[in-house]
């Protein structure tokens, strides 16, 4: 009469997976999320409430430290899911059969609740209160309580707040492990309460550093017209399915982000039957009565206006779509959507640059992450991530040794 | 010997309510009918590990954690189940609202004890909701009371007996439903447990911890539901059916409602809200107990 | 009457001993929460004199006062976990001699009271006799009263906050917060 196991092997078939997404890694994540959408799965939004962690593509340096910590963190029963960035739609779905199976072995799940010592909390540089699970930093391990440390966290330090009132700052990070979060991106942020007081932008995962630049870093979002540049044949409609799926991937993630989750699995759900080759009547009928719940929602456009306004972007090459504020900003991809889902069957040539973000050459990412920490200064945290989910920056994009930005 | 089988049955009706909520938002979440899922999931957390996280106040974890739907329990015992509730207290609706505010202490004592950014946001998130929805929350409870002319929660639902509440007090029903949402934490409302805040307070919970922090939301949502039965709908009062079987359906037909409104709608944040409540809907709710008194005298 | 008795000294008991623990506790938390255990040990009490209305209502005010007070109390307290070394009293000789003088004198106070006795029974519903007593021809003033305050409330709080904590747009301040 083992009820524990039996428990376990019955828990087995609804796990909670928490996905990790490495740069460079876009297209598995796409295939992990379709199918974890299809197996009805729900995801977990941290460590503690997760079973699964899915990790796509090859983390490196901070953003592999980062998925050490998290897969500590998780309580046993658990399961890790490494996806490589090439693998396709049934080996995903074969990794998470296997991870099921594993989930449901009793004996290797006791064995491994028993073998490591789950969650012995570490202490962190500059941690402050928590900022727990987010954070890449190792060592520093045990409780400590040496002086104005305790349990080897710096206590909080204080700084004067808007109103001329000493109160605590923290210093906590923003990502890399975050749900709906843009793949790699950390924002090192000084924190008044939820008030961002200082932001800075990293990036986790190596591409800034020497192993971005190596072959087979692939910025999925821009294959088409990179394809096209290079001298394949590439329509029109290819490139249009590509930006379609991009927007509406993006506003999956803002819809998420603004609490819609109805909405939000419905943008996911097109996102996956547009990059599916789905036929362009059926997904033109759905999009619309998307398009039209979304843009329609009084409350959504109360949430979203004034906040996180680029007005006149004098001198930097911030794209066109990023001006204005994150309702501008879901405006255009509502619109840049049904643009582009209208030129699916153009079997032309692809001849532009105007890749979903902006023009391809331009890496426009680069530019939005440059404006990103003084958007985020003085913001609200949960007004943040809506500021960086309207600009969701793809850092495949960006160069290696363009990333650090301050506010 | 009467009441404790009423306290057995209001036990197994929340059990029943709060198991078919999740199941039902279970399935929205999914998109097809995923019944077996809260099972499954109550199942995982109860063999999965307790999460420890660095310097926690494990004493107030613990209240906060059993305090959530103990609170809720406590709030359903004023509730008539048909005719008659667990404890028909002269004072009901305020023993509702008492147990309900609760819930601000057990949220905030969560997000503070475990030591971590996001559920502490998330504890002070709730707080101010608290503030937001708290004073409209009142006086929709006491526009009820005022319209029957009594806190006894079965004199309100006796009161119904010509026309139901929420027909001649639409300001204060429709304030009453806002409120449920919040005092749940459930969908618009959901600031306090938001995607934004990595699940924001039971972001470091996990295992038994969570179970019971994910049943006590499901049954405060119930019981805030089952509460508008009483003070808005007529209580067990229909044609045909018996009245414990009327506030079922009625309960059923509100709590079906909330949770699908949490698919439909956006968060709404507390720093865009709060004017709104003050301004509009606390003068809205109190002009609405101005009518009522008005048609009482 | 000794089922009363019991729950008086009980509840008089807690109130008293969270009390004493509110300046026991070096966690800002644990103090605000022994505070409102105390303040709710102290609102039960109206229940043995049949006050359930003051009862449940002190309740409420309570739980709700006392988190907007955790709120403030963390703010402003260096350390508000208590994970440093830290002690809620100060000036120890002053208040130990303040706080003797105030119990003493309400003791005395308490000891030399002529206390009156009961007559008559208890009404059917002390809440309205009380309210009655307190306000008795007064009533409808009251009331119009208690919305003027609330009235005032709302609006001293929407002049004093024209710009709200997160709020930066229209004020002469720079992102840092800082006037300009």
């Amino acid at each position: 009469m083992d009820v524990s196991g039996r428990l376990l092997r019955y828990a087995a078939g609804r796990p909670r997976p928490l996905v990790v997404t490495a740069p460079h890694a876009t297209g598995v994540r796409l295939l992990a999320e379709a199918e974890i959408g299809r197996r009805g799965w729900r995801p977990a939004e941290a460590p503690a409430g997760a079973s699964l962690l899915v990790v796509c593509g090859i983390p490196e340096d901070a953003l592999a430290r980062a998925v050490r910590t998290v897969w500590h963190q998780i309580a046993a029963p658990k399961a890790f899911v490494p996806l490589s960035p090439d693998r396709t739609a049934e080996a995903v779905a074969a990794e998470l059969d296997a991870a099921v199976s594993r989930l449901a072995d009793a004996r290797a799940q006791r064995e491994e609740a028993v073998r490591v010592p789950y969650g012995e909390p570490r202490g962190r540089d500059g941690g402050g209160r928590g900022g727990a699970e987010h954070h890449g930093d190792e060592g520093h391990g045990g409780h400590e309580h040496d002086m104005g440390r305790p349990g080897g966290v710096r206590m909080a330090e204080r700084g004067p707040d808007r109103d001329g009132l000493a109160l605590d700052r923290l210093h906590v990070p923003l990502g890399p492990v975050l749900p709906y979060w843009p793949a790699g991106l950390v924002v090192e942020t000084t924190l008044q309460g939820d008030v961002i007081q200082e932001a800075e932008v990293r990036i986790a995962g190596g591409a800034a550093g020497a192993h971005g630049a190596r072959a087979g870093a692939t910025r999925f979002w821009d294959e088409p017209w990179l394809a096209a540049r290079a001298g394949w044949p590439v329509t029109r409609g290819a490139a249009a399915r590509r930006t379609a799926g991009a927007q509406l991937d993006s506003l999956a993630r803002l819809l998420a982000t603004a609490g819609w989750a109805g909405a939000a699995a419905e943008a996911r759900r097109l996102r996956d039957r547009v990059l599916g080759e789905g036929p362009r009547e059926e997904v033109v009928r759905r999009y619309d009565r998307f398009a039209r719940r979304v843009g329609r929602s009084r409350l959504l456009r109360w949430m979203l206006h004034d906040l996180g306004a680029i007005d006149a972007p004098g001198g930097t090459d911030v794209p066109g779509w990023a001006r204005g504020d994150v309702l501008d900003r879901t405006r255009h991809r509502l619109a840049g959507t049904a643009a582009a889902l209208a030129v699916l069957d153009d079997r032309s040539p692809l001849d532009d640059e105007e890749g979903p973000r902006g023009p391809v050459g331009g890496h426009p990412s680069e530019a939005l992450l440059a404006v990103l920490p003084g958007l985020l200064t003085g913001a609200e945290l949960a007004a943040a991530r809506l500021i960086v989910a309207s600009l969701d920056p793809d850092l495949d994009q960006v160069r290696p040794g363009r990333v650090t930005a301050h506010g | 010997m009467g009441e404790t089988v009423a306290a057995v049955v209001l036990l197994a009706a929340l059990a029943v309510l709060a198991a078919g909520a999740a199941a039902f938002d279970a399935s929205l979440a999914a998109g097809r009918v995923a019944i077996g899922d809260p099972l499954r999931e109550a199942a995982r957390l109860l063999v999965t590990q307790r999460r420890r996280t660095l310097l926690p106040d494990a004493p107030l974890r613990r209240i906060g954690v059993s305090g959530l739907p103990l609170v809720a329990v406590l709030a359903a015992a004023v509730l008539p189940m048909g005719e008659h509730a667990v404890a028909d207290l002269p004072v009901g609706v305020v023993w509702f609202n008492g147990m309900e505010v609760g819930v601000w202490g057990a949220l905030w004592l969560i997000g503070w004890s475990v030591n971590s950014v996001y559920p502490l946001v998330g504890g002070y998130r709730f707080l101010a909701q608290g503030l937001a929805y708290e004073l409209p929350h009142m006086f929709a409870l006491i526009s009820a009371a005022l319209g029957a002319g009594s806190l006894r929660v079965a004199d309100v639902v006796a009161a119904q007996r010509g026309l139901w509440f929420a027909v001649w007090m639409p300001v204060a029903f429709a304030v009453y439903l806002i409120s449920a949402l919040a005092m749940a934490f459930w969908g618009p409302m959901n600031q306090a447990v938001g995607p934004d805040v990595a699940g924001g307070v039971p972001a470091e919970l996990s295992g038994p911890d969570r179970l019971v922090f994910q049943a006590g939301r499901y049954t405060l949502l119930t019981v805030a539901s089952a509460a508008a039965v009483p003070l808005f709908l007529g209580g067990g009062a229909g044609p045909a059916l018996p009245p414990w079987s009327w506030t079922l359906v009625k309960t059923v037909a509100v709590l079906a409602l909330l949770v699908w409104a949490g698919h439909r709608l956006p968060t709404i944040r507390m720093d865009r809200f709060m004017a709104a409540t003050w301004l509009v809907l606390i003068p809205a709710v109190l002009l609405q107990i101005l009518v009522v008194g008005i048609v009482v005298l | 009457m000794t089922a009363q008795v019991v729950a008086f000294w009980t509840l008089a008991a807690v109130a008293v001993a969270s009390g004493v623990a509110v300046f026991v506790t070096g966690s800002m938390a644990r103090a605000t929460f022994a505070l409102l255990a105390s303040l709710l040990a102290a609102g039960l009490t109206f229940l043995l004199i049949d006050l359930q209305y003051l009862s449940f209502l002190i309740i409420v005010m309570m739980v709700m006062e006392m988190l907007i007070m955790a709120v403030y109390m963390v703010m402003y307290m260096m350390n508000p976990a208590g994970l440093m070394p830290m002690t809620m009293v100060h000036n120890r000789r002053g208040a130990v001699l303040i706080a003797s003088a105030v119990f003493v004198l309400l003791a005395v106070g308490v000891l030399l009271t002529p206390w009156p006795a009961r007559r008559g029974a208890p009404p059917p519903d002390p809440t309205r006799q009380l309210g009655l007593s307190v306000m008795g021809p007064r009533m409808l003033v009251m009331i119009v009263i208690g919305v003027a305050i609330l009235a005032t409330m709302v609006a001293a709080i929407v002049l004093a906050t024209d710009r709200g904590r997160y709020d930066r747009s229209g004020d002469e301040h720079d992102r840092w917060g800082r006037a300009t």
